[in-house]
């Protein structure tokens, strides 16, 4: 191959960036990816109840590492991960005791939000998980770490005031508060999630370049 | 004795036969102080919860799970926070044990109480009662008192459940329940990597302080920003064993869905388990009382606020 | 019929650059223990891979060739029989092991093969005693070791009566009595099923014990497939490759070097101490007690 056509194949490679496939790539759901979907709602039931229980303060913490893997898990396995970022807080909020059935059921459009937001703009935008330019570095903190937690928190403090846990005039404070802790919390370990693990992940059959392959 | 047969027989002369309510049960409690674990603790292998289904138990979880919504007065939320604790102690379970959820009871209390004291929610008109700078609206507090009570007994559902309950009750309660094969496994296979990634972690901090790095008398800022480090080897394990189990589960001929549907999957442990009349009993009761007191609060206005006899000692404020 | 029927293999996982096998052939016996050993990244594993069909079945490559499971391709459009067909363990006991106690663990594959309840609790009972699982089947798998969970694998595998099972390095992650309780496990399945036994293993003592063949793995190719007796008898090429021959077989071939025997040493561990205690005299001219003996006297 010449040295030109190498430069275009790269350039090319490099605008149709790690979101299309390759000619000729056939990507299919299957085991693995249930398998996957499995192993990571596990790492984030531990993530969730360990984080939870590290800075408690009642029906909210002050330190929820959760939003990360809610966050990453969707970039890097699409549909997978979403549902894995609903289930998750489902039991580890069981087993910390952070929230009982009912409410852990009506947070799951905010932990939707939290999971999809930053997937959606990652495609969007056609950002890199390994956050290689600053756009990607951009995109991840507005939309994956910034608008998913107000999302989450809005969802959430309402879930809160609707089975009166806060009064309407908590609700500034509480979201404020809880906004804050997931974002610092979630924004550490995001990013070094993404940094660190999406080179060794977006080599596995299990990455998604799509929704649910 | 074959296995199967084996599982047969406990359960039919074991802890699961209607004739072995009462000294059966409690002669066996005493003579058996073997313990199984459950999602949450421990509970002896004879327990008398035992004798009900785990479908039984489940649905009593569900409906006890959203009762606490349908009351709005806190001594119907202090009664079912009292059967709660009843059926801890007669699942044989040590009350102490609860002593664990006192600092989560306590920061709840502190939450609340600070939420309805400095951001009230108030009726009209109200004058407050003040305490040195502080203004105490009772109606505020006497909402905070049914938020509290509820949520307390919210909580002690979950706990009493995941309490008597292990993993493989609640596998056998969703497979009786027709809930996906798929579902079912998904859940088996996420409280089994979470184990898997507990042991992961202790690993990881045995590591850590074998080379002299002790996060344990860390300061708060250090363990905080020092937990991410934790995830890199958990989540670096995960993605390395998720190939492996998807190997394996190929290997074993693993179908999640089945082609064809006539074909019902075998389910082994659930031979184990039998359903008896107090099962039905059980389930037709708690039902029951759910859908009585759904229509009656929605539709008559039982159980609110201002018919609770805590509302004279606040004034009848409500 | 054979166990495995491989012809022309060729195998590139997807995003690699050079081809893991390249033409490879090999036919095993039905009915026999077989090793395979070789040095590290000498495809052993990808190799048991393609024979129960998890290439090209669960990964992405290009897959060229044909590979037979007891007659049945295993890239073919049924696969429907393959599990019962041959069974697999892998290395990573926790990896094995997805459902919450001992006994649910050895019914999961049952249940997949669609067996009954009963016999799935006849084969459970089974394969208990086999694998001396007895008392361990309520277990959760966080209450057992290594080993255990190796034996609960073995067990599950067996539960549902394969013709051929195929382990890989199954005893790499144990402690050394672990690793005992898997051989023995593997020695009564060889001795009293009769199943046919591929094993990828690091432990040569054990493979010449037990094996009835040999494969000797490297860079993609096989090297060397012999009955095990004869298999020994290249050390040369064994130690090229890094294989670590057995002492007692290496003395054995020293002894016969010295003496100009030519013939195929036994690689049974006693009986290859046999052999040496008979080739002293006729080195040393010495019985073999003088022979040890003064071999020795400079050591106390």
């Amino acid at each position: 191959m010449s040295t030109t056509s190498m430069i275009d194949s790269a350039t090319a490679k490099k605008n149709r960036g790690v979101w299309k496939k390759e000619a000729g790539e056939i990507r299919k759901p299957g085991l693995a990816h249930f398998v996957m979907m499995a192993l990571f709602t596990g790492v984030g039931v531990v993530v969730g109840t360990f984080g939870s229980m590290a800075v408690s303060l009642g029906p909210v913490s002050a330190f929820w590492p959760g939003q990360a893997i809610q966050s990453v898990g969707c970039i890097w396995y699409g549909g997978w991960g979403a549902i894995a970022g609903i289930v998750f807080p489902l039991i580890s909020n069981a087993i910390s005791g952070q929230a009982a059935l009912p409410i852990s059921i009506a947070y799951i459009p905010g932990n939707l939000a939290q999971a999809v937001v930053g997937a959606w703009a990652f495609h969007v935008f056609n950002c890199d998980p390994r956050l290689k330019s600053t756009k990607d570095w951009v995109v991840y903190i507005i939309f994956g770490i910034i608008i998913a937690n107000a999302i989450g928190a809005a969802e959430g403090n309402l879930v809160l005031y609707s089975f009166g846990i806060i009064t309407s005039e908590a609700i500034p404070l509480s979201f404020l508060g809880w906004f804050l802790g997931n974002s610092v919390a979630s924004g550490i370990l995001g990013v070094i999630m993404l940094k660190f693990l999406s080179p060794l992940v977006m080599k596995t059959k299990t990455f998604c370049k799509g929704v649910w392959a | 004795m074959s296995i199967a047969s084996e599982g047969a027989a406990t359960a039919k002369s074991g802890m699961w036969d209607s004739e072995a309510v009462g000294t059966g049960v409690k002669s066996r409690r005493a003579a058996s102080h073997k313990m199984v674990k459950t999602m949450l603790g421990f509970i002896p292998e004879d327990s008398p919860i035992s004798y009900f289904h785990p479908t039984a138990r489940l649905i009593s979880y569900l409906f006890m799970s959203f009762l606490p919504l349908v009351f709005q007065t806190p001594e119907l939320q202090l009664l079912l926070i009292a059967i709660s604790i009843a059926t801890y102690a007669w699942a044989g379970i040590p009350a102490k044990n609860l002593k664990t959820y006192s600092p989560m009871m306590v920061l709840i209390f502190l939450f609340i109480g600070i939420e309805y004291v400095f951001f009230p929610a108030t009726g009209a008109g109200e004058t407050p009662i003040m305490v040195g700078a502080v203004a105490l609206y009772l109606s505020s507090l006497l909402r905070g008192l049914l938020v509290y009570t509820r949520v307390i007994a919210l909580l002690f559902a979950s706990i009493v459940y995941f309490s008597t309950n292990r993993e493989r009750d609640i596998l056998v309660a969703l497979r009786t329940l027709h809930v996906p094969f798929a579902v079912s496994y998904f859940f088996g296979l996420v409280l089994r990597s979470a184990g898997t990634f507990i042991e992961d972690y202790h690993i990881v901090r045995e590591a850590e302080k074998a080379r002299g790095l002790d996060m344990s008398t860390a300061p708060f800022f250090t363990k905080v920003t020092h937990f991410p480090m934790y995830m890199i080897p958990l989540f670096t394990l995960a993605i390395r064993r998720s190939e492996d189990i998807s190997m394996g589960l190929y290997a074993k001929g693993t179908v999640l869905i089945q082609k064809d549907k006539s074909k019902k999957r075998p389910d082994f442990i659930r031979t184990f388990y039998h359903s008896k009349p107090a099962d039905y009993l059980l389930t037709a009761a708690i039902t029951a009382i759910f859908v009585i007191c759904w229509i009656m609060s929605i539709y008559y206005g039982a159980f609110s606020l201002s018919s609770s006899i805590f509302n004279p000692l606040f004034g009848s404020i409500i | 019929m054979n166990a495995i029927e491989i012809h022309d293999l060729y195998w590139k996982y997807d995003g690699s650059d050079k081809p893991i096998f390249d033409g490879l052939n090999l036919t095993i016996p039905a009915g026999i223990f077989c090793g395979i050993i070789g040095s590290n990244e000498s495809g052993k594993t990808t190799l048991v891979e393609c024979m129960k069909g998890l290439i090209p079945n669960s990964m992405t490559g290009v897959y060229r060739g044909e590979v037979k499971l007891f007659g049945q391709d295993v890239a073919g459009e049924d696969k429907n029989g393959l599990p019962q067909l041959a069974g697999m363990v892998f290395s990573d006991p926790d990896a094995q092991f997805t459902t919450m106690s001992v006994i649910e663990e050895i019914a999961f594959g049952l249940e997949n093969m669609g067996f009954l309840e009963d016999e799935i609790g006849r084969r459970i009972e089974w394969v208990s005693q086999l694998c001396h699982l007895e008392g361990l089947l309520e277990k959760p798998p966080y209450d057992l070791s290594g080993g255990q969970k190796q034996r609960v694998a073995i067990a599950s595998v067996l539960a549902t009566k394969p013709r051929a099972i195929i382990l890989d390095e199954p005893t790499s992650m144990l402690d050394p009595k672990s690793k005992d309780e898997v051989f023995d496990i593997l020695r009564s399945i060889k001795e009293d099923l009769h199943m046919t036994v591929i094993v990828v293993e690091h432990n040569i003592e054990k493979i010449a014990e037990l094996a009835d063949e040999v494969v000797l793995m490297g860079g993609g190719r096989v090297l060397r497939h012999e009955k095990t007796p004869q298999f020994f008898q290249a050390i040369e090429l064994l130690q090229a490759n890094s294989i670590d021959v057995p002492e007692t077989i290496r003395l054995e071939y020293f002894l016969y070097n010295k003496l100009g025997i030519d013939r195929i040493a036994p690689v049974h561990f006693d009986a290859a101490v046999d052999e040496i205690k008979s080739l002293l005299p006729r080195l040393t001219g010495k019985s073999v007690t003088e022979a040890i003996e003064s071999m020795t006297a400079g050591r106390a």
